[in-house]
Parts: C-alpha cells; sequence; structure tokens
C-alpha cells in the first residue's frame, strides 16, 4: 500500500480498515494517477511532422468553424444594437462554434503538434475578435478609458510618469502605454487601432508561451493543449485581458517569463538564456504591480522548491537568481519610481479581507450572489452553468493534485502548480463580500495558470488515449465547455453587459457611454481649455478626461469626496466648502442618473454614503439644486447633460 | 555578410527603412504600419533570440515566442530610454533607438555565427492541399466581414438625439463685452430652432428660425447692453420647431458689474 500512496503507514493501516468495495475502487483510481503512459508514443501526423512536413490536419475546417462562431457573435452584437428583442443564443452559438468543436480536437490523440499550436492560435485570436467586436470603433470599458488617458498624456508629451487622476498608479507602470506608443508614432494608427494591435500581439504571446510552458512541464503537446484550452475558460480570458489595460500585456509576458525561465531550467541551455528571463522580469515590473508581485512569489515558490527537492546542483541553474532579481528589481522599482501602489494595493486587499472578516463574524450580511445592484437577477441556467463550473474544478482538483503527485513530483515547477492551484478554493469565499468579488475576478486569471496543468493532468490520466472513444471526449468537451460558458458568465458581469447596445443605463460603465456625454465633453475642450477641475459622476470623470483633457476631482488622487456635492439635496456650507478646497471650476451633471439605480452599485465612487445600498434613485432635486445658486453659470445644456461654473462661488470672498 | 546571414540582413534593412520612413514629413499609415509591425513586434526579439541560442538550433515555435516575447520586453524597456533622452518617445526616436538593438543584435549574431558552425535544421515543409487552402481562406474572409459588419453596425447605432446649447461670459480682455452663444444639432434630421436670449428679463437678441443639419454648429455673440445695474442676468432659451411653446434648452448666468463692463477693466 505503501507504493500506491508514497504516505506514511497510519495511512495504510486507516486503507486497510475501508470496506472492501472502497479500496478497489481507491486502488483503481490510483492506479489511473499513476499510469506512466496514459497517451499513445507518437502518432502519425507527429511521425510525419518529425520528419520536417506540417500536416494541417483538421485545423483549415476548424479554422472555417471558428470564423462561423465570430460571424454569429457578430450578428448577435448587430441584433443587440438594432433589435429588441433578446439576441444572446447568437452568441451563445458562436462561442460554442469557437471552442467546442477545437476542444475536441485536442482532446484527441490524433492531432498533431503543430495542429495544435494552431488550433489554439486560432481559437484565442477568434476570442479576442469577439471581445473587440463589442466595441470595434473606440474603447468603452472603465478600465480601458484609464489607460488610453495615460497613452495619450505619454503620446502628447512625449514623456513617461505623466498624471493621471483616475488611476494614479496607471502612468507609474506604462509599459503597455510605451508599446502602444511605439506602434502608434511609427505606424500612424490612432491610440485605440495600435492599442487593439499590441493587446492581440499579447494574446498570441499568451497562448504560445502558455502552450510551451506545459509541454516544458508535461513533456506532451496534447497535455499542454488541454491545459491551454482550459486556461482559455476562465472568466478573465475572453473580456478582462482582452481590453486595454496593463494586465492584458503583462499577463503574456509573466507567462513568457516563466516560460523562458522553465526552458533554460529544465533543458540546461546555459547561463546566457537567462537574459531572456530577465529582460522580460523587467519588462513585467514596468507593467502591472499586481502581475510582478504575483510573479516574483510563483519565482520565489519554485526557487525554494527546486532548492528543497534538490533536482540539480542550484549552481547551475538560473532559476535561483532570476527569483532574487526579480525580487530586487520589484522592491527596487516600488521605492524609487512607484511608491503610491503600495497603499493601492494595500486598500484594495483590505477591503477586501475587512469585509470578508465581517462577513465571518456575522458583523455584516454576505453579498447577494447572481444579482446586481439594480436587482436584477442572473438568469437560472447561468447560476446553474456557473455553480456546475465551480463544483467540476473543485471536485476535479483533488484528482487532478493526486496525479501531479503520483507523476511529476520530481518536478519543481509541477509542485508549485500544485500548491497555487490550491488557492483557488479559498478565493470563492471573497465572492460573498463587495471589494472581494472583484479580488477573486481578478486572481483567476493567475491561479488558472497552474490550476489548468493540473486539472489538464487529471483528464489526461484518467481518460487514458487507450481507453478514449468519442464518448468519452464528448464529456470532457462538455465539461471544458461548462467552465467556458461560466467564465463568459462571470467574467461579463451582470446579464445586461453581455451584449452592447441597448438603452442607457445609469452608472453601468460600456452602456451609460454614448454620444451625448461624448460630445459634451468634446465641447469642453474645444470651449472650455484643457485641465480645468471637474467633479462629475463615475461615467462623466471618464468622458471630461478622456475626450474633453479635463482634470477630474477623484477621492483616489485628491482625498477629496466629490460625490457630497453631487448628491446631496442641497448646496450647503459643507459642499460649498468641498467646491472650494478643492478648487472645482466646473461641475458636469448627468439629469439621467436620477433615472436609476446605479448597475455598478455607486454614482461617482465606491466609498461614496450609500453605495452597493441604493433602494432608490437620486432625487431630481439633488442634480438641479445648482440652478438657484446666482454665483454658479449654467454655461452648457444638451438636455441630459448640464454643465456648470462654479468659479464665481469657489473665488468669491 | 554570408548568405547564412541573409535573416540579418533582412532584419537590419526593415529596421532602416523605419528611420528613412520615419524622418519623411508625409507618410502614408499603409506602409507605415507594414514597417512598423516587424520593427516592434519581431526583429529586436528575433536578432537576441538569435544571439541568444545561436549554439543550439531552435524549434519554429520556440523561436517564435522569443521573438514576440522579447520584441514587446525590449520596446518596453526602450520607452524607458527614450524618456530620459530630450527627443522623448516619438516616431523617430523610437525607429533610431529599435532600429539600433536589431542592428547590434544583428551585428552580434553575424559574429557569434562565424565562431560556431551554423546548426543544421531541416526545413520546414508546409504541404497545404487546394481544399485546406480553399477553407483557410474561406475562413479568413468570414472573420473580415464580420469585423465590418460589427464596425458598420456600431457606427450606425440609432442613439437617441440632442442638441447642445451653450452660453459663455465674456472675457476680461473682451472689448465688444459680449456673450458667446452656440447651438449644436446632434438630431438624426435636419431641426428649426429659434433662439431667444434676455437681459434682466429683457428681450435683447432672438433667431426666429435658425435651420441646423445633423452635426451642424450655429454660433453669434450676443453684446451685453445694461451698463448700470450692479448685476445682470442673461438668459438663453432654444425652442425645436416641433415643440415651439416649451423650452428645448436653456442656459443662464447672472453676471456682476466687473465681469459685464469688459472694457473699463482692460
Amino acid at each position: 500500500m505503501s507504493l500506491i500512496f508514497g504516505l506514511s503507514t497510519y495511512s495504510n493501516k486507516v486503507f486497510g480498515h475501508l470496506p472492501k468495495p472502497l479500496q478497489h475502487r481507491i486502488i483503481a483510481i490510483v492506479d489511473r494517477a499513476r499510469d506512466p503512459k496514459p497517451e499513445m508514443s507518437v502518432t502519425g501526423h507527429e511521425e510525419t511532422e518529425q520528419q520536417g512536413t506540417i500536416v494541417w490536419g483538421w485545423l483549415p475546417i476548424l479554422a472555417l468553424t471558428n470564423a462561423l462562431g465570430v460571424l454569429s457573435v457578430a450578428y448577435a452584437y448587430l441584433a443587440s444594437r438594432y433589435v429588441s428583442t433578446n439576441p444572446a443564443i447568437f452568441f451563445w452559438l458562436g462561442l460554442l462554434f469557437i471552442f467546442s468543436p477545437s476542444t475536441g480536437r485536442l482532446i484527441s490523440p490524433k492531432a498533431s503538434r503543430f495542429e495544435r499550436i494552431g488550433i489554439l492560435c486560432v481559437v484565442g485570436i477568434c476570442l479576442y475578435i469577439v471581445a473587440v467586436m463589442y466595441s470595434p470603433l473606440y474603447f468603452s470599458s472603465f478600465d480601458e478609458f484609464l489607460h488610453l488617458i495615460t497613452a495619450d498624456t505619454i503620446a502628447g508629451s512625449g514623456h513617461l510618469f505623466g498624471q493621471n487622476a483616475l488611476l494614479p498608479v496607471s502612468p507609474d507602470f506604462p509599459g503597455l502605454e510605451i508599446v502602444t506608443n511605439a506602434l502608434s508614432t511609427l505606424s500612424g494608427l490612432s491610440t485605440y487601432h495600435a492599442g487593439i494591435v499590441v493587446v492581440g500581439v499579447a494574446r498570441l504571446v499568451m497562448i504560445l508561451s502558455f502552450f510551451l510552458l506545459n509541454e516544458q512541464i508535461m513533456k506532451s503537446a496534447r497535455m499542454a493543449g488541454i491545459a491551454t484550452i482550459i486556461y482559455m475558460a476562465n472568466q478573465h480570458f475572453l473580456v478582462f485581458d482582452a481590453q486595454f489595460a496593463y494586465e492584458s500585456l503583462a499577463l503574456p509576458l509573466a507567462t513568457f517569463a516563466l516560460f523562458a525561465v522553465a526552458y533554460e531550467t529544465l533543458n540546461d541551455y546555459g547561463s546566457w538564456v537567462v537574459i531572456a528571463g530577465w529582460i522580460t522580469l523587467g519588462a513585467v515590473v514596468a507593467t502591472h504591480h499586481t502581475t510582478d508581485f504575483i510573479l516574483d512569489g510563483f519565482l520565489v515558490l519554485w526557487a525554494l522548491t527546486f532548492v528543497s527537492l534538490r533536482t540539480a546542483p542550484i549552481r547551475k541553474s538560473g532559476l535561483v537568481q532570476t527569483a532574487l532579481f526579480g525580487v530586487v528589481l520589484s522592491i527596487g522599482y516600488v521605492v524609487f519610481i512607484a511608491q503610491p501602489v503600495v497603499g493601492y494595493v494595500v486598500s484594495f486587499l483590505g477591503n477586501a479581507l475587512n469585509e470578508l472578516w465581517h462577513v465571518l463574524v456575522g458583523s455584516s450580511g454576505a453579498r447577494q450572489l447572481f444579482v446586481d445592484y439594480s436587482g436584477e437577477p442572473t438568469p437560472l441556467w447561468e447560476r446553474a452553468v456557473s455553480l456546475s463550473s465551480i463544483a467540476l474544478i473543485v471536485l476535479s482538483l483533488p484528482f487532478g493534485l493526486l496525479c501531479l503527485w503520483q507523476r511529476y513530483r520530481s518536478n519543481a515547477l509541477a509542485w508549485v502548480s500544485g500548491i497555487v492551484s490550491l488557492c483557488y478554493p479559498l478565493t470563492l469565499l471573497l465572492r460573498f463580500t463587495n471589494s472581494g468579488g472583484e479580488v477573486a475576478d481578478r486572481t483567476a486569471a493567475f491561479l488558472f495558470i497552474p490550476l489548468s496543468c493540473v486539472l489538464a493532468i487529471f483528464v489526461v490520466q484518467f481518460w487514458p488515449t487507450r481507453l478514449l472513444r468519442w464518448k468519452q471526449t464528448t464529456l470532457i468537451t462538455c465539461a471544458i465547455t461548462v467552465v467556458l460558458l461560466s467564465g463568459v458568465i462571470v467574467g461579463s458581469g451582470p446579464p445586461w453587459n453581455l451584449l452592447p447596445g441597448g438603452p442607457y443605463l445609469v452608472a453601468a460603465d460600456a452602456h451609460s457611454i454614448e454620444p451625448d456625454g461624448m460630445q459634451a465633453a468634446i465641447w469642453a475642450r474645444s470651449y472650455l481649455g484643457p485641465n480645468n477641475r471637474v467633479a462629475t459622476d463615475r461615467i462623466n470623470q471618464l468622458l471630461m478626461a478622456a475626450y474633453g483633457e479635463q482634470r477630474d476631482i477623484t477621492s483616489i488622487e485628491d482625498r477629496i469626496e466629490v460625490a457630497q456635492i453631487l448628491l446631496s439635496s442641497s448646496l450647503g456650507p459643507h459642499e460649498i466648502a468641498i467646491l472650494r478646497s478643492a478648487k472645482i471650476r466646473y461641475i458636469v451633471v448627468d439629469m439621467r442618473l436620477a433615472n436609476g439605480l446605479p448597475r455598478l452599485g455607486f454614482y461617482v465612487d465606491p466609498a461614496e454614503p450609500g453605495a452597493f445600498h441604493y433602494v432608490v434613485p437620486i432625487d431630481q432635486e439633488a442634480l438641479t439644486k445648482f440652478t438657484t445658486i446666482p454665483q454658479i453659470y449654467r454655461v452648457f445644456d444638451s438636455g441630459n447633460i448640464i454643465i456648470y461654473d462654479v468659479g464665481g462661488l469657489v473665488n468669491a470672498p | 555578410m554570408r548568405p547564412k546571414n541573409l535573416d540579418l540582413i533582412l532584419a537590419v534593412s526593415i529596421a532602416s527603412m523605419n528611420v528613412v520612413w520615419a524622418m519623411l514629413p508625409n507618410r502614408t499609415p499603409l506602409i507605415g504600419i507594414m514597417l512598423a509591425l516587424p520593427l516592434v513586434f519581431v526583429l529586436p526579439g528575433y536578432t537576441l533570440s538569435e544571439a541568444l541560442f545561436h549554439k543550439r538550433a531552435l524549434q519554429t515555435s520556440h523561436r517564435l515566442i522569443f521573438s514576440l516575447g522579447l520584441s514587446l520586453a525590449l520596446c518596453v524597456l526602450s520607452g524607458f530610454i527614450l524618456n530620459v533622452l530630450p527627443g522623448g518617445l516619438q516616431a523617430k526616436s523610437w525607429a533610431v533607438l529599435l532600429g539600433l538593438l536589431t542592428t547590434v543584435f544583428s551585428l552580434l549574431v553575424a559574429l557569434l555565427r562565424r565562431r560556431v558552425p551554423l546548426y543544421t535544421m531541416h526545413p520546414v515543409r508546409f504541404r497545404l492541399r487546394i481544399h485546406e487552402g480553399v477553407l483557410l481562406g474561406l475562413a479568413l474572409i468570414v472573420v473580415i466581414q464580420a469585423l465590418f459588419y460589427s464596425a458598420v453596425g456600431a457606427a450606425l447605432q440609432p442613439h437617441p438625439g440632442f442638441t447642445q446649447l451653450w452660453m459663455i461670459p465674456p472675457t476680461r480682455g473682451d472689448k465688444n463685452c459680449a456673450v458667446r452663444l452656440g447651438v449644436r444639432s446632434f438630431e438624426s434630421e435636419a431641426v428649426r430652432y429659434r433662439i431667444q436670449v434676455t437681459e434682466n428679463q429683457e428681450a435683447i437678441a432672438s433667431w426666429p428660425s435658425i435651420v441646423l443639419a445633423p452635426q451642424q454648429e450655429w454660433i453669434s455673440r450676443v453684446p451685453i447692453i445694461t451698463k448700470t445695474a450692479d448685476k445682470v442676468y442673461i438668459e438663453a432659451r432654444l425652442y425645436s420647431s416641433d415643440k415651439p411653446a416649451s423650452v428645448y434648452q436653456q442656459v443662464d448666468f447672472t453676471l456682476s458689474r466687473e465681469e459685464f463692463q469688459c472694457q473699463a477693466i482692460t
């Protein structure tokens, strides 16, 4: 028995007391988990490939299937912009067309390595096109606007480290904006189009790096292909990591850095090769703080495991030096360039953990799952898919870890993957808090890197190719597709956010950005000039900064709560004091805020009084209170957007 | 350079063309894109990876990922170098720096290849049959069609029409002491407007019929008449022809004496 488990004699005693049928079942599971040859040695296609001829296999027909999936999604988007009936079925159908046949082929043992890489690239790019088509003319998500502002500041000044009041840490991590600037200035493309291309190339780097990293660990193109397609099912892949934001570049670079280090460590290519890892580490440090910190943690854990396993002489490997280099570089960058990031990250995590603590001790209620802040519930089938996906992952994880222990425990990187993947169930707890839900979402993109590796090992070990029939292939394909659908449901947010178009919604990011607000911002730039200090709601903050080049007053940059000015029922001494201390010149009021509850739970800022707990929309009187004060000028009116000049009030003696 | 360095010759040529292109005053975007894409995403990484792995043959997939990944990383780090230079981040400096990196790495590779015998590589043959080519071509056409479809759909997406009315107080240097008044239509069709401006509730200007096509703007200046009062309340009202009795948009402000006696202050 000790041979079976590799554990203590105590465990074996416990095993001996179990009922015989259960013992047989466990032995069968362990046999599967440690099967040394779960895959056929070499397929016919691979043989041909080794002889130097590329075999396309199913790639052309799958490329066409993927393209038809993209067309179906395009139709869903178009219909949602023009037709009132819900065309979501075409969206889901399109995703299934892109994902499921390709997944089935990747599970099959017959595909060649080239075919697998080709399929993964096609699926990844098609999913990226799905994300781009959501807003094919301009950036529309909140985070994209934040980085557009930084990119435009760099383009305007020609220098880094400008100011961004909406995300003050963004100029300190300008990696994405630098590459976008290079492409934009050299090619003549706009920031939007250059950004689309940069994130697309980064997406390609992510897919290839991830595949090749897993291939280094598992020495199998099939396992690496399955791991990569599982990774693509995570909730951040389709939407969040396809947007113009720093993580979309940093994560591919981090994965590439891991691959470069693994390539050097596992193949003993010599110390010069480690330079590739170091250069990439430097780029990650300058691109995204969270990705950098997580990468450093991963490298340190990997180095420690590597040292403790003593699989090779430490001096011969650049891993330990690379981990140390990464940590020193990150600390140096934060200390000398990006000090504000410490407060930013600490407050972000602190809020989540604080909320979780209150939920656990019962001093505050848990966040209601599957309902947005305006009370709109998630459809039942979407709830079922989400819960099924979590159940599939959580139940498969122990078996995956068992397989990993039996087959790959001499590999330090596989060890680290196993350890880190255990964090996944813990992050699910954070979903019961407002801030924690976002943390859980954010960590998914990172946790799925080791998690998909463990799950791929589980799939390959438990369904060895000699026993694989179409039924098993279909079953595994369906399971991975459920994880994808769940990822899309969770990643795209509330149901109203799934498709573009539709009527204006209050505080709903992409669904609140429309020509009225954009044109008001453009007017402000043309007639009021740039860099006026402006107080406004969340959406108009974005527009006024990005299109209007105005200087928004925000709690994150100025430590001033402008929400009070907009949301209070009257403009009293307290509000006037805020106006004066913030030296605000213009107030931009969106009259539509009174039309409904804020879809994201707040109008201006998550820290505003009443955030996440509104039960009635803001009163119309609160928005019109400025009209009665003689020192305030009403200089602009488009019906929905009104701009007040409060210079007279602020500068009054 | 020997024929085996054909890849390096090509890399340096593209880098040089980028430098020349960046110096030109008028540049066609299409050529700019074709030149910039390899310089930003491929060449620096490719030449560096050739230098790092000069002793062994890299698989095509490994060469591709090292080229793309290292190019992105080098581009990010190059941005910091350009930032400390007076010219900053602009087309010429980008072309020169990325071109310089490509050239230096290429020379290094050429040197290393002289010392180490060129690794033997089996040339990869892409055997594409007609039906496979047709399928891939169809896939490309469908994707382009889908992108076009979504872009046109987004551009022509119907939005509720609106009209902007604005009025800006006179600046202190304004000799005419006039407010600037403007209307811009974003309605879906041409609309007939009426504008009325009052000063302390008395009409001082009106435009009974202004027809604006979509995106069209109308601007005027309205001199302030009152010279004696301590304060003057100016209001502009916009009416549209479909609802002539109700105010469509409205702007107003109360100016103090020092604000409307512009010329005196000047």
